[in-house]
């Protein structure tokens, strides 16, 4: 695809904006909500290859950046879970818990999908979303309703265990799962307060089950093989 | 070769001034194709155009010293 060039994207900015707030006025004031994309939709562009409008070194001081910006959210957010939620034995902000426990998931999914191969992600991400739900539940207390409340969970990490050995079957197991979870649990339209259960349960085990069902054995092999030096 | 500006350079390689000004100041490693591309510019090969850091085989350090503002 070629990357867009700056002109065209300030045309496409002062055009997106204006249909937004034509829209916002005369329809619903929801519509200046689309105005975010304004703020990241360079962003996620340039992720995606669209937009090519910084050489390496530009895009590594953006990178890097974006990363102090992360540790410091992440910093903020940590703080204000620990102080609510630890210190003062009450209920962390429902915002701060979904930014906080959200951003760490893609956090974690994004550097097991750049750094692995699909099918060591996939795994990755199912021991994380069976034990992290498990500790969740066993943090209610140690109970033999726990262990009836759990035993989804224990049931993800068996999968992931036995995806090494059965990568596909367990995949579509995963993702049923999700599936599950989603027609269970979660409502539509979806709501802001709502978003825990799909976006920490049931797209992380669909992200998951994808992986597996897709992973491929031959991309694992060349992962331990580097390339013989020539003198 | 030595009339050459960071601009031009810059220019000729695709990428922006200031990612030549950190390679000079030897704030930044370039990659393997951007380093190919200015030892091209100047006709030579990378190991004349970049050195390791005490690497006591060279007799310069560092940065793109065929490149000048």
């Amino acid at each position: 695809m070629k990357p867009l060039s700056t002109r065209t994207l300030v045309i496409a900015y002062i055009v997106y904006t204006a249909v937004v707030v034509v829209l916002a006025i005369t329809v619903s004031q929801k519509f200046y909500l689309a105005l975010i994309a304004l703020a990241f939709g360079r962003p996620v562009l340039r992720e995606l290859r669209v937009l090519a409008d910084r050489d390496e070194w530009l895009s590594l001081v953006s990178y890097r950046s974006s990363h102090i910006a992360f540790l410091a959210a992440m910093l903020i957010a940590g703080l204000i879970f620990m102080w609510t939620g630890i210190v003062n034995l009450g209920e962390p902000p429902y915002e701060v818990s979904l930014i906080l426990l959200i951003t760490l998931f893609v956090k974690f999914a994004a550097l097991q999908l750049m750094g692995r191969t699909r099918e060591r992600a996939g795994r990755a991400i199912a021991w994380i979303m069976g034990g992290g739900w498990m500790l969740f539940v066993a943090g209610h207390g140690l109970q033999w309703v726990t262990l009836i409340e759990g035993a989804p969970f224990i049931g993800i990490m068996v999968c992931a265990f036995l995806s090494r050995r059965w990568p596909r079957i367990t995949g579509i197991v995963i993702s049923l799962a999700g599936v599950a979870s989603i027609i269970a649990f979660v409502d539509f339209p979806l709501e802001y307060d709502r978003l825990i259960v799909p976006f920490l349960l049931s797209f992380p085990l669909m992200l998951s089950g994808a992986l597996l069902i897709l992973g491929d054995r031959a991309e694992e092999d060349d992962e331990d093989t580097v390339p013989a030096a020539e003198h | 070769m030595g009339e050459m500006t960071q601009e031009d350079l810059a220019k000729r390689v695709g990428v922006a001034r200031q990612t030549i000004i950190a390679i000079e100041k030897g704030k930044y490693n370039p990659s393997v194709a951007l380093a190919i591309k200015i030892a091209r510019v100047f006709g030579v090969t990378v190991e004349e155009v970049f050195t390791l850091n005490g690497d006591e085989s060279s007799s310069e350090q560092g940065g793109a010293p065929g490149a000048q503002s």
